[in-house]
């Protein structure tokens, strides 16, 4: 939640997800991303960071950076991640 | 990069630039880094040297242009592999049979060219993934409902090519059922309309699959003999409510007649969603575990569930051997009718009991939608991507899985033996084995099993799965059983199996690939289907 509140201050729009991505997917990121694509970042699990950087990547947008973290959520790790246009790679 | 297998890299260069300048440069993918989002994700082969990776991709934006790839790969004989979407994941994604091929990337062709709400159909490109369509009918209006996968990620033309089934109706879940007419780029760059649509000017090419004379449209599916660039499907109307009901039966061998009474009510028409069947003794997928007793019960006898020690440890606790929940769709009378009279029908097993389910009026509201299974209201969803997270229950999640899928009978004498059987092999291959597992009921006439691989970075491991996989499909076909679909590593294995009369069923293929595709160049070995010129050196 801090990273989310952090972000936020940034002007940011956030977006919280229990595992499940098809809400983000759905009402935000798919239509946003036909229109262009649009970087994003999170922290999230595995699962959630797999589903997102395969459709990013028929968008023409790529995982830009990428960090497994210590901190566990329900036994699993965390990872912060930065999606974002193909040629922006960090 | 290297070139496709036979092609030389002069060759392949000058081919690229053509590309280029059919699709435009920004859509030909020769680096590196772009080919490697082609990899299976899930490959059973990941980082050997048998991993089948393609060469390098293009991606037309719409028919005209797939014609001219096809003809530019005719003329410098470049294996090329057509993906819709490519998340079949777990059938293969979007990784060519052979290594080298050219993959033909069909996401920019993602119209939506009809939605016809008075007669339930669609027609689209193979880029329309079934969250695109969903949107389409939820921003029109209209009060249809599109059968979708789970995952439902990928595209219609794509899981309907693969066989892939959902949840709705019967005549709905199987995909490719319900399509009707497709449009088609042969290997020699000529467009091709299926059914009605070979009628120029038709009215009704979503509306009578046939057409006149002899229906072709499965030599495409599972197939490597075109590039289908349109696809008719039915959709289903917006039913009135939805109802679910559950049936336990006591004894070991209920699940015989409780079977039995299922496909009486699915094939009657009674029953016209998506059946389950579950044991609430044994538990297994979606249930809970079984008691530490049963367990232990288990291990004593070797995994015999029929033992007397076991039905005597049910009959005293009460606890049902099996259970089966009935699903319907339609209008509110209606339903609860066809639950009145499945529940007769059951009775006829002594000791049927009888549970209300889900009901609701449709459309869902806000608060249905959050709790339901969506892919068993049309609504697609990636739900089941966090199930198979690590979690307390499962610690130790892989990197990804493979589907041995073989088809069985739909008797409960049939769920018992392959048990039994797929048990034996699983502890000979030293897999996990589950206490027991019941079928999927995707299709009308016949069950699914449906047993996940796992897929890990570890070679050794990956090695001995692959083996046991391979044994797996040999032992079904001992039995009479046959996957339905599987991953491009395992097709040439299972297409073996399919050997009535001296593989007669291959060879015809064979004959036809040769003829339509003298070249090769499409789909290189998908389904167990290779062109001459490779023929006897992949499988």
């Amino acid at each position: 939640m801090a990273f989310a509140r952090e972000m936020h201050q940034f002007g940011a729009p956030i977006h919280a997800i229990d595992g499940d991505i098809t809400d983000l997917w759905f009402h935000d990121l798919h239509a946003a991303w036909t229109k262009q694509p649009v970087a994003i970042a999170g922290l999230t699990a595995h699962g959630p960071l797999f589903c997102l950087e395969r459709l990013a990547w028929d968008h023409g947008m790529r995982v830009v950076f990428r960090e497994e973290h210590s901190v566990q959520v329900d036994s699993e790790p965390l990872y912060s991640w930065i999606i974002a246009p193909k040629q922006e790679q960090l | 990069m290297k070139p496709p297998p036979g092609v030389t890299s002069k060759d392949f260069a000058d081919a690229l630039k053509q590309l280029e300048g059919a699709v435009g440069k920004s859509w030909v993918f020769s680096s590196d880094e772009d080919v490697a989002l082609y990899r299976d994700a899930y490959s059973p082969f990941w980082g050997e040297p048998e991993e089948r990776v393609a060469s390098a991709a293009v991606a037309p934006d719409g028919v005209e242009q797939v014609q001219k790839v096809v003809k530019i790969a005719n003329t410098y004989k470049i294996p090329i592999y057509p993906i819709s979407t490519g998340k079949n994941l777990g059938y293969g994604g979007s990784a060519p049979n052979l290594s080298g091929s050219l993959v033909l990337d069909l996401k920019r062709m993602n119209r939506i060219l009809d939605v016809n709400p008075r007669n339930h159909s669609a027609l689209v490109e193979p880029g329309v993934s079934y969250f695109d369509l969903y949107r389409h009918i939820q921003e029109k209006g209209y009060k249809l409902w599109i059968d979708v996968p789970d995952p439902g990620w990928g595209s219609p033309i794509g899981n309907s090519l693969d066989h892939g089934g959902g949840y709705l109706q019967p005549m709905y879940r199987n995909h490719f059922d319900s399509h009707c007419g497709m449009e088609v780029v042969l290997p020699n760059g000529e467009v091709l309309r299926t059914g009605m649509g070979a009628l120029p000017d038709a009215q009704t090419w979503q509306q009578y699959k046939f057409g006149f004379g002899p229906w072709i449209d499965g030599m495409f599916s599972q197939s490597n003999l075109g590039v289908v660039t349109k696809m008719g499907f039915w959709l289903m109307p917006e039913p009135d409510a939805y109802l679910t009901g559950t049936v336990t039966v006591p004894k070991y061998g209920d699940l015989i007649p409780l079977v039995d009474i299922l496909t009486f009510l699915e094939n009657s028409g009674v029953s016209n969603a998506m059946p389950g069947l579950g044991s609430p003794l044994l538990g297994g997928f979606m249930m809970p575990p079984p008691a530490p007793e049963v367990t232990a019960l288990l291990q004593k006898t070797g995994g015999d569930i029929s033992s007397p020690d076991l039905q005597k440890y049910a009959q005293d606790k009460g606890l049902p051997y099996w259970s089966c929940t009935v699903k319907f769709y339609g209008p509110v009378k209606g339903i609860q009718a066809h639950w009145e009279y499945a529940k007769e029908k059951f009775s006829a097993i002594p000791g049927a009991k009888f549970q209300d389910g889900e009901f609701y009026k449709l459309p869902l509201t806000p608060e249905q939608f959050k709790q339901v299974h969506k892919p068993e209201f049309g609504i697609p969803s990636l739900e089941t991507f966090s199930i198979g997270a690590r979690s307390a229950i499962n610690p130790n999640p892989s990197a990804g899985h493979i589907w041995f899928s073989p088809i069985i009978p739909r008797t409960g004498e049939a769920v018992l033996e392959a048990n039994k059987v797929f048990s034996k092999a699983a502890k000979n291959f030293g897999l996990p084995v589950l206490s027991f597992s019941l079928p999927s009921t995707y299709w009308m006439r016949a069950f699914i099993f449906i047993f996940g691989f796992p897929i890990t970075h570890d070679v050794a491991t990956n090695k001995k799965n692959r083996e046991s996989f391979k044994k797996l499909i040999q032992i079904a076909a001992e039995h009479g059983w046959g996957e339905y679909r599987t991953a491009p590593a395992f097709q040439d294995a299972v297409m073996d199996t399919y050997s009535f009369n001296n593989h007669a069923l291959r060879r015809f293929h064979e004959t036809i690939k040769d003829a339509v595709d003298p070249n090769g160049i499409i789909s290189a070995g998908r389904y167990g289907i290779w062109p001459k010129h490779l023929r006897g050196t992949k499988a």
